[in-house]
């Protein structure tokens, strides 16, 4: 028998939701390495998120991007490269401030075109001011299902550096961007550390805004409850909006609490039956640039995603 | 855990029953009613539902149907594995999950699948339940005799055409209260499914354990278009899409291999698919099919990977 590649939050949260089961089904695809076959799919990629937390204990989640080959696997599958085009490194107020040797973090790759996912989560192994490699500790594939599938280029135009804008409470501006949202990838921590970047889709709207929460519907997935499990033992969370019409990213950092406990619903409610829903707290935004684009009105929504039904219970 | 073959009988045509013990004679793991084991042999993993009783733990028993055509996991397990061989056991998972407390429950099986039934019926009798069995088959001597308790069971054979089962009849006449529990071969499963979400049936009171990728004797090789990877592979017959992918090197997503989850969804930009899922609407299905499960009608299916 092999031992569970879950931690105690994970665990909590499977049992809570009663899918243990299916976690324990679904745990075969957790691998050391990066899978050989996904080390071309990296290769191709413009776009990876990235989850840490930074000096000051914020936890946050951004977007990265480049040119396909600004990230790269390791001969040994071991470690991921990754030089992203005019990436804030520099900046003192953005997420990715002082990115320093041997910070856990993780990484999502997600590829927009074909809906396909890598999660890879390690430790910085190595830093410098154009790039820096992540050592790899965990990597797995992730389910298709509510990515809007979207072409993305690459951005020629957009001013690559620095921060457009930070503040506190949400403005009307940013509440209408996040109403109007289909995609948000969301960081998570567990206390030793080790961070999770994880996506999130539905239609436009199923992100509500509810005072000074945003409250979010956990749709079925693959049982393992990464980031919820997460949660369960460090509420504090980072969310990023991308907005690719505009080529900017809408960063929060905050805290999130869970609302799991309420009983199945039908299929077609607002959180595709499983009831579940959990809820953030921003404290501080930040709206930086977004090295790629897409075409807004060729955007194909997944089949999968639930309807955005109903108000505030 | 290692566990040791100790019996294998023959319960019905193709079918035998395997008893395994643990070598030093300890008490096996607990397991819930509906609880499946996987089998690691042979390079090989195989998953049987327990037949034996969740109150005796002496011996897991299994029952196993030869199928042919086969990735051999069954031959091996008929032909090859001999009475005090070892076998590399999982503990008992718990998918197939029964609610205890229902005032009726159904059970529909085909062939094999009637197999995580024994303890789910077991224990319903134990708490004194109402429940009945609809058990369905080829023919009598591929069926495997269970114990339903004193309770109603209704047995069809198609292969003579005497008294096939009608999915629309049994539906019908069921009250929608009743929680349903679906185990056998693809198609039963979606006449049930289907069925019953036509009826207005609760989600939540029909389950279902399918078989997984199983290959049909009309079946032919297919070509498989990756158009994002710019890559054709053909794929033989009993091969699973998904396999041929990660075989040859392409990055796809999966998790339950059962068309079951619906993780391996790939767009079909071109051809026709043979849908073999469990787990996709009509509407999923017109964008893509499921690659763990799933096969093609026309000669070459096109995907956006």
């Amino acid at each position: 028998m092999t031992t569970s590649p879950y931690h105690d939050g994970e665990l909590a949260v499977q049992e809570r939701t009663g899918e243990r089961d299916a976690a324990v089904l679904n745990a075969g695809v957790i691998a050391d390495a990066v899978p050989a076959a996904a080390a071309g799919f990296v290769a191709q990629q413009s776009l990876a998120a990235l989850a840490r937390t930074d000096g000051d204990g914020a936890v946050w989640s951004v977007l990265l991007s480049g040119a396909p080959g600004f990230a790269w696997v390791d001969d040994d599958r071991r470690g991921v490269r990754l030089s992203p085009e005019g990436s804030p490194f520099g900046g003192d107020a953005g997420p990715l401030a002082t990115l320093r040797s041997d910070d856990p973090l993780g990484l999502l790759f997600i590829e927009f075109a074909t809906r396909r996912r890598l999660r890879v989560n390690g430790r910085i192994g190595a830093v410098d001011a154009a790039a820096f490699v992540v050592a790899v500790e965990q990597a797995y594939p992730n389910c298709p299902k509510y990515i809007q599938r979207r072409a993305v280029t690459v951005r020629g135009d957009a001013p690559s550096e620095g921060l457009i804008e930070c503040g506190d409470p949400l403005t009307d501006d940013l509440v209408r961007w996040i109403a109007a949202a289909d995609t948000v990838l969301l960081a998570t921590r567990h206390p030793s550390g080790a961070h999770d970047a994880s996506h999130r889709g539905g239609d436009a709207g199923f992100v509500r805004v509810e005072g000074d929460r945003l409250r979010v519907p956990d749709y079925p997935g693959n049982s393992m409850f990464m980031s919820l499990g997460n949660l369960a033992l460090d509420p504090r969370a980072g969310l990023v909006f991308p907005n690719f019409a505009a080529g900017q990213q809408l960063c929060l950092t905050g805290t999130a609490a869970l609302d799991i406990d309420s009983p199945r619903e039908a299929p077609m409610s607002a959180t595709g039956g499983t009831g579940r829903w959990w809820s953030f707290r921003p404290d501080r935004w930040v709206v930086l640039p977004l090295g790629i684009a897409a075409e807004e009105d060729a955007v194909d929504r997944s089949p999968f995603n639930p309807p955005v039904v109903g108000a505030a219970r | 855990m290692r566990l040791v073959l100790v019996a294998r009988t023959a319960v019905a045509t193709d079918a035998v029953r395997l008893r395994l013990v643990d070598p030093g004679g300890a008490a096996l793991p607990p397991f819930a009613p509906g609880a499946h084991v996987e089998f690691s042999f042979a390079g090989m993993t195989r998953r049987y539902s327990l037949t034996s009783l969740p109150d005796v733990l002496d011996a897991y028993e299994v029952c196993v149907l030869r199928t042919d055509p086969g990735g051999g996991g069954s031959a091996y397990l008929h032909d090859r594995l001999e009475v005090g061989d070892g076998l590399e056991v999982s503990t008992p998972c718990d998918a197939f999950p029964l609610a205890p407390d229902a005032e009726h429950s159904v059970f529909v099986a085909g062939g094999i699948g009637v197999t995580p039934f024994v303890t789910m019926m077991h224990a319903l009798a134990a708490a004194g339940r109402s429940f009945e069995l609809h058990h369905a088959a080829r023919s009598a001597e591929r069926m495997i005799a269970v114990d339903t308790h004193g309770r109603p069971a209704a047995r069809y054979v198609s292969g003579d055409g005497r008294r096939a089962l009608d999915v629309a009849a049994l539906l019908g006449g069921l009250d929608r209260a009743a929680h349903l529990y679906i185990c056998g071969p693809r198609a039963l499963i979606e006449a049930v499914r289907l069925g019953a979400a036509e009826r207005g049936w609760p989600r939540d009171r029909v389950r279902f354990e399918s078989f997984g990728a199983q290959a049909r004797p009309t079946d032919r090789p297919i070509e498989v278009r990756l158009a994002m990877t710019g890559t054709t592979l053909t794929v033989p017959v009993g091969t699973p899409i998904l396999d041929a992918m990660l075989e040859a090197g392409v990055w796809a997503s999966y998790e339950c291999r059962r068309g079951e989850c619906g993780s391996c969804h790939v767009e079909v930009l071109t051809g026709e698919a043979d849908h073999r899922d469990v787990c996709l609407t009509t509407a999923q299905r017109a964008h893509g099919l499921c690659t763990c499960v799933s096969w093609a009608r026309s000669e070459t299916i096109e995907l956006n990977l």
